[in-house]
Formats: C-alpha cells, structure tokens, sequence
C-alpha cells in the first residue's frame, strides 16, 4: 500500500466523519449556537475570555500534542501496518474526538469546569483520594518512560561512531539555554515579542547547525538519564515564564515545521509500506507474547484515544470558546489533527524498511528521509526532527513531574485542602520522591513501561468518558456514542493490566507488577464506586 | 482639556478593568487615584484548586494631579514609587513581576530637564536572581492641557492607555 494514499484516506475519513458524524453528534448532544457559554457569561477577560475558534484551536493542539501520537503507533507497528492504521482512523473518529469533544461540550455546559470537577462532582472526595494514588503511579510511568526515550535517542556509542544522537542532545541542550533567554528578554528585558520571536526561530534553526556540526555532547544512555533527571528536577521547580512557557511557545514553530516537512515528504516521496500489513493477532517477541487485543490499543494513546487530553486540555479551552458551535472544531477537529500526526508517525516506520532505535531515532529517520525530497540533508533532517520530537517529549516531562509533585504534596494536606508544615509537602521532597520513583522504573526500560502507562492513560479517558455519558443521560440525551466507548476502554484496560501483571510476574519484574496490581484494584475500586453512585443516584430519581 | 476632568475620564478608563479607589493617602502621600490589577496564569490539573504552576503579575497606579511641577516634586515622587515598592512588593515563588506605575498629571509647562529627568529614570529590582520575579517603575507625567505625555523606558509600554 503506499503511504500518499493512507494520508489521503485518513485525511478524507476524517473530513467525512467531521461533516456527517460530526453533523450528528451535535444535533444529538443539542449544540446550541445561540446559547451564551461560559466566556460570555463569566467573562472576566482573565480566565474567561471568548476567542477566535481557529486561534484556540491552535492553543488546545499544542497543549494535547506531545510525543505520544508519534510513540505509540511506532511502539505499536509490530502488529503490522493495518491494524495500527485502523484503529488510528477508527478510534480518532469514534472514540477520541467524541471523547475530547464531549469533555469540552460538558465542560463549556458546567460553567468551563474542568472535567475532573465533573468527575469530582459524581464520585466524592474518597474517589479523589483514589484517584490521586492512580494520577501519581501513572505520572511515575510517563516520567520514566520519556526520560528512558529521550536519553536513549540522546546517546552516543563510541563502538558505532553514529553522531545523531550526539547532535541532536547538543542541540536539545543548546535550545534550552536559547528558550531560558527568550523568556528572559521578553519577560524580564521587555523586548518585542514580534522581534524577538524571528530572532528566536533564526537561532531555533541556528542551534540545529550547531548541534549537527559541533557535537560536542557526548554522553552515553546513563550520563543523559542523569542529565534528564537534573534537568526535569529543575524545570518543575523553575519559575513558569523562564523556561516553560518560552520553550513551549518556540516548540510550536518547530510542531508546524515538522508537521509540514512530513506531509509534502509523503506526498513528493510517495514510499510504500514496506513492513507487513498485519502480523495476526499474537506476536511473539523475546519471551513475551504481545496480543493485538488489547495491548494495541493501549500502546496508541494518543493519537487515537487519551485520557490525559480531557485532564489537562479542557480546564483552559472551555473557558474561551466564543461559541458552542466552535466545540466541534477544537475538540473534535483537534484530535483528528492529532490522528493525521500519528499516521504520518505510523508511516515513518512502516516505509522504511529496518528502522530501528528508540521511537524518536525511527520517527526522525522516516521523516528525514522524507523531507530530502525536497532538498534537506537526511542528517540534518534527523537533527531537526529528534529536536523536535524531544522538546515534546521534555514539554511531557516536566509537565507530568509538575503533576506528580502536587499530587504527592496533596497526600500530606489537611481535609480542607490547606498545606501542612510536613515534609511531604515541601515541593522540593515531593519533586525528589516523585522523580526517584521514576528512576527506579528507569531499569526497566520504556518498552516494558509504556503498556503500563497506555492501560493508565486510556482507563482515564474510560473515567472523563463515564463522567460524560452519566451527564448525557442525566439530560436526556442520547448517550450511546461517548457510552460504547467507554464500556470498550474499560475492558480494554482492565485485561490490558491483566496480561501485563501476568506477564511481569513470569518475567519477575515485580516493582512493575505491584504497580499494574495497584492499578487495576483502584480501576476496579473506581468504577465500582463511580456505578454505585449512578445507580443511587438513578433510584433516587426514580423514587422522587 | 484640564486636569480635572482628565483624571475622572483615566478613572473610568482604570475602573472596567481595575480595582480603583479615588482621594486616598498612601505612605503620606495623597493620591488621585489608585488602581490595581492582578493577573494569574497558570495550568491547573482536576480542579481548579490544583494548580500545577502559575504566576502572578501585578500592577499598581498611582496617578496623582500637581499645580507646581518641578524637578524636586518629581524626585519626591519617585522616592515615594520606590517606597512603594519596598513596601508593597510580596516576593514569592509565583510571584513573576509588579509594575509600580507612577502618573503625574499637571497643568504646568513640560521644560527641557523634567522631560529629561522623566525619560532617564530607570528603577528596578529584582528578587533571588528574578527567580521570585522582579519589580519595575513607570513614570509618566502627563499634561492634558496641550495633551503632551513624557514616559520612561518601560512607560513607553502603557503610553496609549494615558492617550486623550
């Protein structure tokens, strides 16, 4: 099959499913575009601010794309092609975008609350309790797993004399240091944004030349493990606006970039797949048996289905959409963006064939060869892509140690939610435990971590999909659609953490079996207590 | 138009967006009008109480009117800008910048040396190497009368907010 005409599928189903499921979608959930949201009721021109769809669409796709859509279909290419490639377009279409959708839908209906308030709302504060426990082991998962990513593409093997890595852990370093003083000038100096944002994407590209041409990092897998770890210890504690947000707001000219070199590779190229379509439903690798259901379908999180996307994402945009109508473009229209990423991901490693390495080294590999159809040195191309790749995947990082460190803080607080004086909520203990649980995982590597990580991801989308479904019918709605879904990650999920304990007791990988154990119990806990509830709730209804 | 009536128009201006209060005594100093604004960003996790990272930055205006304008009433004004700062400035983890921004608004000519004086003022202060942010003085002096501004530096910034 060749890949131009994968893009080209994907492209059209989901400009179909966008006009005609999308079409239905809002006749059924009742999108009123005369109604008031909340940027107009609550308008406070802080928080509350109604903007341009096309503007916000781009703020909630930056904040949901990270280095998932590209990992997952890579990590998951060894079912084949086909079966990746389906569930991408299927699970965008039927599954994520009705999820990302409904959660922002329902956030916009409750005043722009986020989805955890929602959540909140029907489950009660012992749930909450539950649910950090299960927030902090599944942060401790995406923390080990991106840092093990990132320092792996980073390293060099003086055995091979291969200088990719190199260059590009150069060019990370050197982009950091450029992001830190952006901040700084624009913040702190007070210098012109529309200035310096030219000078900022000049030397972006300046510090890719440095690092291709002068790669003088040369650290093996450990010394970048001990680097990534300094540096994510230092990056969740830092102020926002000095490192943070400059990063960010330089790394989404480096996602446009990236975004545009691949599509006009894959359309100038036009390479077949070449690996096989499919490799049946078990695949033996090493000792352990992967099988197509479900571990496929918690290997692509993101670009297909993510809990994380309804957790951080719908807190912010809810809050500024102009329009209900708009909530079709951002939520739906975003994911399905982020379904386009992932199938260009999926074709960087099934068009070339024997690509090898960490996800990152396979992705920017593919997408080099790529974007030399249009005059771009493949080294320099891999350079530029891994850069880009691991700036999402450090945005991950930092942003999951920021999570895991107020979580943990949040064990030691009082019943009201006021801090104590104890060492649990120092932010500095709480960000040396959450990241020293990471490197404890770190041994087992992200492959092995990654499965874990996926189950937890996606069992929270099945909780953000639970909270919108019980909304829906609790407004006589048809809730069928975000319904389905959710029975499907839930039994997705929880055999997903059966297989993996199974697996990791056989194997003796104990820590990563007592964390799959602890998993699947609150998952369980948490749907029980999530049903009772509903069903209490329905009875009284009923009885009123 | 006079001063007077170009301060009641800047405290409709100040009040859509600020907290104002008219006729007040800061620090021994009577003020015209005061106004701040508070804004927090930040990124917030299942509810809005769980705040991931955010910051602050903040503004403080003191606009006060003067009849007799010279270089030793604005040395007293800024001395007392810098007093504000001392005193009003809450340095912290979340805190990224405040902005002390000072308005004299007179009647009287705008010579040579108080332009000069205005446009060379440059007072800033930063807290543990910025990391607990940093604070910055905006002086303007403003007369309505023939609709002229002088700003310093960061002043220049806020400039069309002031404008007739």
């Amino acid at each position: 099959m060749n890949s131009l005409v994968l893009l080209l599928i994907g492209a059209i189903l989901f400009l179909i499913a966008y006009t005609t499921y999308g079409a239905y979608l809002a006749k059924s959930w009742g999108i009123d575009p005369s109604r008031k949201t909340p940027a107009h009721t609550m308008r406070d021109d802080i928080d509350y601010c109604p903007s341009n769809a096309n503007v916000l669409l781009g703020h909630h796709f930056s904040s949901i794309a990270g280095a998932g859509p590209i990992t997952g279909p890579i990590q998951a290419a060894i079912f084949g092609w086909l079966p990746v490639y389906l569930w991408i377009v299927v699970g965008s279409i039927f599954f994520g975008g009705v999820h990302d959708w409904g959660a922002l839908f329902a956030s916009v209906r409750h005043k722009g609350s986020s989805i955890g308030e929602i959540i909140r709302e029907n489950l009660g504060q012992k749930a909450k309790t539950l649910f950090n426990i299960y927030a902090w082991l599944t942060i401790i998962l995406i923390v080990a797993a991106f840092t093990d990513i990132c320092a792996g593409t980073f390293a060099y093997d003086p055995a091979t004399g291969d200088l990719t890595g190199a260059r590009a852990g150069t060019a990370s370093v050197l982009f950091i240091i450029l992001a830190m003083a952006f901040g700084y000038l624009v913040y702190r100096k007070g210098a012109n944004l529309a200035i310096s944002s030219i000078f900022g994407v000049a030397l972006l590209f300046f510090c890719i030349y440095l690092g291709y041409t002068f790669p003088f990092i040369k650290l093996s897998k450990m010394g970048w493990n001990i680097i990534l770890i300094i540096y994510i210890c230092a990056a969740s504690t830092l102020p926002v606006w000095l490192l943070l947000q400059p990063r960010d707001y330089l790394c989404s000219y480096l996602l446009y970039a990236m975004l545009i070199g691949g599509f006009l590779g894959v359309i100038i190229v036009r390479p077949d797949m070449v690996i096989n379509a499919s490799n049946g439903f078990a695949v033996v690798s090493g000792n352990s048996t992967s099988y197509l259901f479900p571990i496929l379908f918690v290997t692509v999180a993101c670009g297909a289905i993510s809990g994380f996307h309804s957790l951080v994402g719908s807190g912010t945009s809810s809050k500024q959409v102009d329009n209900e109508k708009d909530t079709k473009l951002i939520g739906y229209g975003g994911m399905l963006i982020e379904g386009l990423v992932a199938i260009l991901a999926l074709i960087s490693v099934g068009a070339f064939q024997g690509a090898s390495g960490t996800p990152a080294a396979i992705f920017s590999s593919g997408i080099a060869t790529l974007m030399s159809s249009f005059g771009i040195p493949v080294e320099v191309g891999k350079v530029f892509i891994i850069l880009a790749f691991s700036a999402f995947a450090l945005t991950s990082l930092d942003t999951a140690t920021r999570i895991g460190r107020y979580v943990f803080q949040e064990f030691f607080d009082k019943a009201d939610g006021t801090s104590t004086k104890s060492i649990g909520s120092n932010m500095y203990v709480a960000t040396l435990v959450t990241v020293g649980a990471s490197c404890i995982l770190l041994m087992y590597g992200y492959t092995k971590i990654w499965p874990i990580f996926g189950s937890a991801n996606q069992l929270l989308a099945g909780l953000a999909l639970l909270a919108v479904t019980v909304w829906l019918a609790n407004s006589g709605k048809n809730y069928k659609m975000t319904l389905i879904p959710m029975i499907f990650m839930f039994a997705v999920t929880l055999s997903a953490l059966y297989l993996l304990i199974r697996n990791f007791l056989k194997a003796g990988n104990i820590i990563l079996c007592v964390i799959a154990v602890l998993l699947f119990i609150l998952a369980i806990v948490l749907i029980y207590t999530a049903a009772t509830i509903m069903k209490n709730r329905k009875s009284k209804d009923l009885s009123a | 138009m006079d001063s007077l009536s170009y301060i009641g128009n800047l405290y409709d201006r100040f009040s859509i967006y600020y907290n104002t209060s008219r006729n007040v005594n800061i620090l021994n100093e009577s003020i015209d009008i005061l106004a701040q604004y508070k804004d927090i960003q930040g990124r917030t996790l299942l509810t809005q109480k769980d705040i991931i990272d955010s910051f602050e930055t903040n503004e403080i205006c003191y606009i006060k009117k003067i009849d007799n304008m010279d270089i030793s009433s604005l040395t007293a004004f800024t001395e007392f800008l810098k007093k504000a700062i001392d005193t009003f400035v809450q340095p912290k983890r979340d805190h990224m910048c405040t902005y002390i921004t000072g308005v004299l608004v007179t009647e009287c000519p705008l010579n040579e040396d108080i332009t000069r004086f205005v446009q060379k003022f440059k007072y800033s202060k930063s807290y543990l190497f910025s990391l607990h942010g940093w604070s910055e003085i905006r002086l303007l002096v403003i007369n309505p009368d023939i609709e002229k501004i002088i700003a310093n530096r960061p002043g220049k910034k806020v400039i069309k907010f002031y404008k007739f």
